[in-house]
């Protein structure tokens, strides 16, 4: 910022002095001065822009449009405790603040268990040696290899290695990279619009304690997966497509272990909770088909598997803020509860 | 003095060097010459810094001037990747699928081709992996391991590796690196690697010895005070930290005066109570987070 406000002095005094060169050689006072205005004007449109970027990079439909690339382009510590990957239910169901330790919430929304794999090959030197890493799971994990639609996987462009990323395409790079340094130049008049009326953040202070909205949001969720994963009946046999992609899964669970393990990193595969209401749509059998039957083939018995689908305390709907993903207070009670457990808790 | 330390196949290297990156052109020029002046005999680059023309040049105008042959100097230059803002592209060493075969021994044989093409010599004294890229890193390996044996180069060695990447290359039944080259400075002191490299006859060489001179190093009260005990400055007393212990540092700088500073380490000797005062300032600091330069690692 200062070596730019410097350059826009010297800028300046340069103008000046081709006034002075233009007075002298013209003899016209008139010209020096608009030639001099001229050339101020076009230096000022610098620190509007930079202004204008920094003013817009603040807003929420900026920070959407970036997921949560943020957590990794801000200084990062060395020698952390503990990290969490996972997709949006990870995102949300682990908060470290006030925890004593030196963690990371490296969750994306939504993000598949292969990206998990390359944001933790991309990342974990930023463990300890011995550091704890948190594998979350959702009750889907297994249906999917990865996003079929290319531009969900933009977001990782701003902090993944190219290597990283599936089908890298740099024209792709050049657009995300410009959206992330200057956004106004990118995308002007949806900039500006935003800047005048923001869109909302996800409220994540709030208690969807109604139970009907409880109720209708679990609804949603599941025919929204059942669509998504093409399944008519969660207690029938996992059709072939979802079996296929859960021994993808299942390959790629191993992988993430055992690259954990190689590294001297201790992987924990968890469940996290979801709200009654979502928790009583999933069937034994489905759990056994979906979740337990996966994980049983991924990890081996000295691999800690916390399963809190289950766990009274966490059913409660003052910990969600919809039926699936948990608010601020249900976060900060599970990570107290799955740092307890894995005797991390620095707390007291 | 500067004294060579024995490589485990017989080589001689010297026992501090210059680093050269980001140095270009003119500044390289002016950088080399003093170096050699000043007694510098080794001199570190990497096919990814896209400086090793200008060395080679910068080399030629150094012998010039101070009356040196070629063999009076030690070369190093690294196998690796073109930077991308900074960070390795990956286009040569990753594969883009599980299991992909690439013709690595073509790869490596073309790029020390260019290295000595640009240094303007027949051989390298030194050859390193840049970074231990997954994929392929015992591939790698044994195709310097081609060019050592055919006289290319006259030693070999890794770069940025830990205990399980060299271990991968003797579980691979090939030869020992007889060099490892990585961060270390007294906020990242290494001890654990560095204990293993030594027990493997693997000589160490420490790059950003000086931590681009951090403040925290610069203003470390038991630095300042080792400053004060000794007459040296920090950079001094870092410096002199590494070749007790049997390091080789390669701090890097254009400035002549600075060269001359980094230099004039050979005229004392620090009790083992002062090396390991330093030893203690350790916080396992990293200046280069190695998965964001080599994902995978």
């Amino acid at each position: 910022m200062r070596e730019k406000l410097k350059l826009i002095f010297i800028e300046c005094i340069c103008s000046l002095v081709i006034a002075v060169i233009v007075y002298i050689v013209l003899k016209s006072i008139i010209w020096a001065v608009v030639i001099f205005l001229i050339l101020v004007a076009l230096i000022m449109i610098q620190p509007v822009l930079l202004v204008l970027n920094k003013l817009i990079k603040r807003t929420n439909w900026y920070k959407s449009q970036l997921a949560d690339g943020w957590k990794f382009r801000k200084d990062i510590s060395c020698e952390l405790d503990l990290c969490n990957l996972g997709s949006n239910s990870g995102n949300y169901a682990f908060d470290y603040e006030s925890t004593g330790l030196k963690a990371e919430n490296w969750a994306v929304g939504p993000q598949t268990l292969s990206y998990d794999f390359r944001v933790l090959k991309n990342y974990f030197s930023y463990l300890k040696e011995g550091a704890t890493v948190l594998i979350p799971i959702c009750p889907f994990s297994g249906c999917i290899k990865d996003f079929e639609e290319e531009s969900v996987n933009y977001k990782y462009y701003s902090f993944l290695h190219p290597k990283m990323i599936l089908s890298y395409s740099k024209n792709t790079n050049k657009k995300v990279m410009r959206l992330v340094n200057t956004p106004f130049q990118q995308s002007p008049f949806t900039s500006l619009k935003r800047l005048i009326r923001d869109i909302p953040l996800v409220d994540t202070q709030k208690e969807l304690i109604d139970e009907n909205l409880m109720e209708i949001d679990a609804e949603s969720w599941m025919k929204s997966w059942k669509s998504q994963f093409k399944i008519s009946d969660l207690d029938a046999p996992v059709s072939e497509r979802n079996q296929d992609c859960i021994k993808y899964n299942i390959r790629l669970l191993t992988d993430m272990i055992t690259f954990c393990l190689d590294r001297n990193l201790h992987p924990v595969v968890i469940l996290p909770p979801v709200s009654k209401a979502l928790n009583s749509k999933f069937s034994e059998t489905f759990r056994e088909n979906y979740i337990y039957s996966f994980v049983r083939e991924a990890i081996h018995d000295s691999i800690p598997f916390l399963d809190y689908f289950n766990d009274r305390q966490f059913l409660d709907s003052s910990l969600y803020f919809d039926a699936l993903f948990m608010n601020k207070k249900g976060g900060k009670l599970f990570t107290k509860q799955v740092l307890n457990d894995l005797h991390l808790n620095k707390e007291g | 003095m500067n004294q060579n330390l024995i490589l485990s196949n017989g080589v001689g290297m010297p026992c501090i060097g210059m680093g050269t990156y980001p140095l270009q052109g003119r500044a390289m020029l002016k950088a080399v010459v003093a170096a050699t002046q000043f007694g510098y005999r080794a001199f570190d680059t990497a096919h990814a810094y896209g400086n090793e023309a200008s060395l080679g040049q910068s080399l030629r105008e150094a012998y010039k001037q101070n009356g040196l042959k070629r063999e009076d100097v030690f070369i190093t230059s690294k196998i690796g990747e073109k930077l991308e803002n900074g960070i390795p592209d990956g286009n040569l060493f990753y594969a883009s699928y599980p299991n992909e075969k690439r013709d690595i021994k073509r790869i490596v044989t073309n790029q020390l081709y260019e290295i000595l093409k640009n240094l303007q010599t027949d051989y390298l004294d030194l050859l390193l992996i840049h970074w231990p890229h997954p994929d392929f890193l015992v591939e790698i390996w044994e195709a310097i391991i081609d060019q050592y044996h055919a006289g290319k180069v006259r030693a070999i060695g890794v770069s940025n590796c830990r205990e399980r990447h060299i271990k991968r290359l003797i579980d691979a039944g090939t030869l020992c690196p007889m060099v490892n080259q990585f961060e270390r400075h007294p906020l990242n002191n290494q001890k654990g690697l560095i204990k293993y490299c030594q027990e493997s006859g693997i000589q160490v060489e420490a790059f950003s010895p000086l931590l681009m001179m951090n403040n925290k190093l610069m203003k470390s009260p038991v630095l300042e005070s080792l400053s004060h005990k000794y007459t040296k400055t920090i950079p001094q007393i870092i410096l002199r930290w590494n070749i007790q212990q049997g390091v080789i540092p390669i701090p890097k700088s254009g400035n002549p005066v600075r060269l001359l500073e980094n230099f004039s380490i050979f005229d004392f000797d620090m009790t083992s109570a002062d090396l390991e005062a330093i030893d203690a300032l350790n916080e396992n600091y990293k200046m280069l987070v190695e998965s964001r330069y080599c994902p995978g690692y």
